[in-house]
């Protein structure tokens, strides 16, 4: 059966988010001391922390052009909790 | 003296989790960090045993060693989820057998979680949370789930302005591979045809709003937040919204309250929208987001989550 005869009415609710903003950081790595992530600029240095952008509810969906995953925070109804029933 | 670790399961990049690992460190609180679907197996080993008396385990990351018996709380805070593979079965194997043994593992630990894994995949499931509401005696609007167009248009004729929002968020694929998603909008009567068959879908009475409220709950703490924005869904656009930190609506707190004892959650980020009779509920995002809440309006949110996994077990 061709798509358009079973495809679900709310999939026609879809709308484009909106466009991502530039990269704010090149790379994340953990601080082995504190546990926090340490996110690096352009040029190597550390980003201040709340600078970098991630706090937002963007989608990571957004950031399907990089690896580096800049406002890789969801919005909060794809909390994804693990267990999905099976 | 041994004041035991506190295990925080997240993914690197969830800048919320490090807030409050910054309250916890800067309150003398020992922390492991952790996200079990990204670092296990190949970059972390996990025993535990079970026989006479409690179980006994141990975590080791690649920049720490925790004795499982010693974790005095979990902060769950939205952990990469166990790999699903579309098709080796070696790879499927081994994500299954990690997301029930290794996932068993840290959710029967004998400490406090904020919020428990299990307990929030019950509360991320609306139908739930509509009756809740209802019982912790919220204003709940009219709400119609199906996959019948007659039904919807019986609803819609009953109601008239509807709107439809999906049971489950989340990002799907537009035509030119653009990312998409589906926000709450409004829906006409004519709107409505035989695509409702092929799912169910969730249509609820519009609300007359004047604003929304955030209302953030952490325990015995209630962050409230007027949202001005000229959408009918502000997730849509946050640039255009703007922030008032106000006294939480008479009788509010309690009713949340309310809601997630029931519900056994220590945590939650409601959605109301605020009419002239007072809040409507909408939703509530079991472990939502609100460090954008904080930077906004400075309210203490990550301080209070951090005080929530301090508390000594009473």
């Amino acid at each position: 059966m061709p798509e358009e005869h079973t495809r679900p009415w709310g999939l026609s609710r879809m709308t484009p988010l909106p466009p991502a903003p530039p990269a704010s950081y090149r790379t994340v790595h953990l601080d082995p001391v504190t546990q926090q992530a340490v996110y690096v600029d352009q040029n190597g240095k550390p980003i201040e922390a709340g600078r970098h952008g991630t706090n937002k509810q963007t989608s990571k969906a957004q950031t399907t052009g990089g690896s580096d995953g800049q406002n890789p925070t969801p919005p909060d109804e794809t909390t994804v909790t693990d267990y999905d029933n099976d | 003296m041994d004041d035991g670790v506190i295990l925080v399961l997240t993914c690197l990049e969830d800048s919320s989790a490090d807030m409050v690992i910054g309250h916890l460190i800067a309150q003398g609180a020992q922390v492991a960090r952790f996200d079990p679907g990204i670092e296990f197996p190949s970059r972390a080993i996990v025993s535990s045993v079970f026989g006479a008396g409690p179980p006994r385990g141990r975590l080791v990351t690649a920049t720490r060693q925790v004795d499982l018996e010693r974790v005095r709380a979990v902060y769950y805070r939205r952990p990469t989820p166990y790999p699903t593979p579309p098709a080796s079965q070696a790879a499927t194997f081994v994500s299954r057998e990690a997301k029930f043994g290794l996932g068993g593992i840290l959710a029967t630990l004998p400490c406090r979680y904020v919020s428990h894994p299990w307990t929030l995949l019950a509360a991320e499931h609306k139908p739930l949370q509509l009756s809740a509401a209802q019982r912790a005696g919220f204003a709940v609007p009219a709400t119609l789930m199906t996959n019948d167009v007659e039904e919807a248009r019986a609803f819609a004729a009953e109601h008239g302005q509807l709107v439809y929002k999906p049971l489950r968020g989340g990002s799907y694929t537009g035509a030119d591979g653009e990312p998409c998603t589906i926000w709450t909008s409004p829906v006409q009567l004519g709107d409505l045809d035989d695509g409702i068959g092929h799912t169910i879908h969730q249509f609820q009475a519009r609300v007359d709003k004047t604003a929304d409220l955030r209302v953030t709950v952490a325990g015995g703490q209630v962050f409230c937040v007027r949202l001005d924005s000229r959408l009918l869904d502000w997730r849509a656009d946050y640039e255009g919204i703007t922030y008032t930190v106000i006294a939480p609506p008479a009788g509010l707190p309690d009713k949340c309250f309310a809601f997630l004892a029931e519900l056994g959650l220590p945590f939650g980020a409601f959605d109301f929208a605020l009419t002239e009779d007072g809040p409507v509920f909408l939703e509530c995002n079991p472990n939502g987001q609100w460090g954008w809440i904080e930077d906004e309006t400075g309210l203490p949110i990550a301080r209070a989550i951090a005080d929530l996994l301090l508390e000594d077990p009473t």
